[in-house]
């Protein structure tokens, strides 16, 4: 009886599949905490432009 | 979406079908919706009242005025707080992994501390509502997640793994806080502090540990939320 082998995982699939949890933890950090990094960048960018224009 | 990416590499399209069933299985017992949506408010109404100089603070609310108000902040904070984005990865993910790997107590303590400290940048974030004026608030929020998370992983197990039961929860905790629970408790005590919350959750959390012995309702035979593929490769390489 033949087999078809597996299609072979990329390496950056592997290793997710191997530590599903860490990855997960490491994705749901990241991504969240850069997004909460530009949008406090973006507010505290907003607020500066607001300052050195008030005088005007 | 951490937890679509980590679910389809783990499971493919069949996991990620999975995992958006679980957002619709509606189908748990109407105990479990009264749970969540009035047992919840219940709790931080408990917890509040016996803090020193709340009960003085009570101001009395005109119920049809603030139902009225309280429904759509309630579906304002379910799409768009955290309850929905949230759930799907925490409860939805992470949550029947950490169960087969540690057991659903120790799972969910580990699960409860790493959801509040991923909140740490909102302590920064003056738009955030939750106290945060010293270190001893976050210690307190640590501590309320903690009990949350059992009292979630709790209704989880018990729902057979329903994301929609989870979700209601979380909005049922963030929007009774916000809308009802600090305007008929005005105090300093209350709004400025998550004292209410750690003794309400914490007593509920400690009461569901010894009554069901550290189970949570979780059932590893039944073990709904994990599909054959993952058992077969966490049992292969348990990591």
């Amino acid at each position: 009886m033949t087999t078809t082998p597996a299609q072979p995982a990329s390496g950056r699939q592997n290793l997710l599949a191997r530590h599903p949890l860490v990855s997960f933890f490491v994705m749901a950090y990241a991504f969240s905490w850069i997004a909460w990094a530009l949008g406090t960048s973006l507010r505290m960018g907003s607020a500066f432009c607001h300052t050195i224009q008030a005088p005007r | 979406m951490s937890e679509f990416i980590m679910t389809y590499a783990t499971e493919g399209r069949v996991g990620i079908g999975r995992l958006l069933r679980r957002f619709v299985r509606w189908r748990v017992g109407l105990r479990w919706y009264l749970f969540v949506l009035l047992g919840i408010p219940a709790i931080m109404v408990l917890g509040t009242i016996v803090v020193p100089g709340a009960l003085a603070s009570v101001r009395a609310l005109d119920p049809l005025s603030e139902l009225s108000l309280y429904l759509p902040l309630f579906v304002l904070v379910l799409l768009l707080g955290g309850p929905l984005f949230e759930e799907p990865g925490w409860r939805g993910f992470a949550l029947p992994r950490l169960q087969q790997l540690h057991g659903p107590l120790v799972g969910t303590l580990i699960l409860g501390v790493l959801w509040a400290l991923w909140h740490l940048p909102e302590f920064f974030s003056p738009s955030w509502d939750t106290p945060k004026g010293s270190v001893l608030d976050v210690v307190w929020f640590v501590i309320t997640a903690t009990a949350l998370a059992i009292v979630y992983t709790w209704v989880f197990n018990n729902t057979r793994g329903s994301l929609l039961l989870v979700i209601l929860a979380h909005a049922s905790t963030d929007a009774f806080g916000a809308a009802i629970l600090y305007k008929v408790f005005p105090a300093k005590v209350v709004s400025g502090s998550l004292v209410n919350f750690v003794i309400g959750f914490g007593a509920v959390a400690l009461l569901l540990v010894a009554l069901t012995r550290g189970r949570l309702g979780y059932r590893p035979e039944a073990d709904v939320a994990l599909t054959p593929a993952l058992k077969q490769s966490e049992e292969a390489s348990p990591t």
